[in-house]
């Protein structure tokens, strides 16, 4: 399974590497690939491409403000969350979505 | 760049007194000031409250993280400061914070170091970087911890 996730927060320091170190932590742990894209006070990194989200198997938007590109995950399963639920719990998270795809 | 320039002993402290939030914005605001980093004490203690008003900024386990970018940071900087007191926060975990590392990140492109900032606060994520970072008790031990974490 391939996953792909953007992160982003209000001031776009913190919270948004929070996320993203959390739901890297919580897929590695479970065994399933995943990229994550952070948007924040320092421009895009990880940026999730073409490529990748044809590969995809579903799409993790863990924000609270509105995310750059959104129309890209058009095509993709994908489950909104707040910035930070996978802080307090990424593997939850994960499962919601795994869950969701059947 | 290497985190480790950038703990700044003005910044540490192994007992704050506070007793509520508020306290705690102040009196770390004020170190802030006091250390250098912030030029406008009000301004940056507003962008701090206008942050926290999205949502709280502790992220469980006891640990704090308020913060703003503002116009009046002169440099990029971050508390370790242990409470002597918990106080209340709202927090994830719903659990009172005893530990605030409280950030300022400049209005700058200075990408470098609101990088280390944002470093930081993803090292928050793993469970041995935290909890040894907490139970630190003088800035030597903290910059064994932070030296430790850099390869990564």
């Amino acid at each position: 399974m391939f996953l792909v996730a953007v992160c982003s927060c209000p001031v776009g320091i913190a919270h948004t590497y929070m996320a993203a170190a959390n739901l890297k932590k919580a897929a590695k742990k479970k065994g399933i690939e995943i990229k994550v894209e952070t948007q924040g006070a320092t421009g895009v990194e990880d940026e999730i491409t073409r490529e990748d989200l044809a590969r995809a198997d579903g799409a993790i938007i863990a924000s609270d403000v509105k995310i750059k590109g959104i129309e890209r995950f058009d095509d993709v399963p994908t489950m909104s969350f707040k910035v930070n639920e996978p802080i307090k719990d990424a593997e939850a998270v994960i499962e919601e979505l795994v869950e969701a795809l059947g | 760049m290497n985190i480790v320039e950038m703990i700044d002993e003005k910044l540490v402290s192994f007992g704050f007194d506070a007793a509520s939030k508020d306290d705690v914005f102040e009196g770390l605001g004020k170190m802030m000031y006091d250390a250098g980093k912030v030029t406008d004490l009000n301004q940056y203690i507003k962008g701090l409250y206008a942050r926290e008003a999205e949502f709280p900024t502790g992220m469980g386990n006891g640990i704090a993280i308020p913060h703003c970018k503002s116009d009046c940071v002169k440099e990029a900087a971050f508390t370790l400061v242990k409470l002597k007191n918990p106080v209340e926060w709202g927090s994830l975990d719903e659990l009172p914070v005893d530990y605030v590392i409280m950030l300022a990140a400049p209005n700058t492109s200075d990408n470098v170091h609101l990088k280390m900032l944002s470093k930081l606060a993803a090292n928050l994520m793993d469970d041995d970087f935290r909890e040894s970072l907490k139970d630190a008790t003088d800035v030597a031990q903290i910059i064994d911890i932070f030296n430790k974490r850099k390869e990564d």
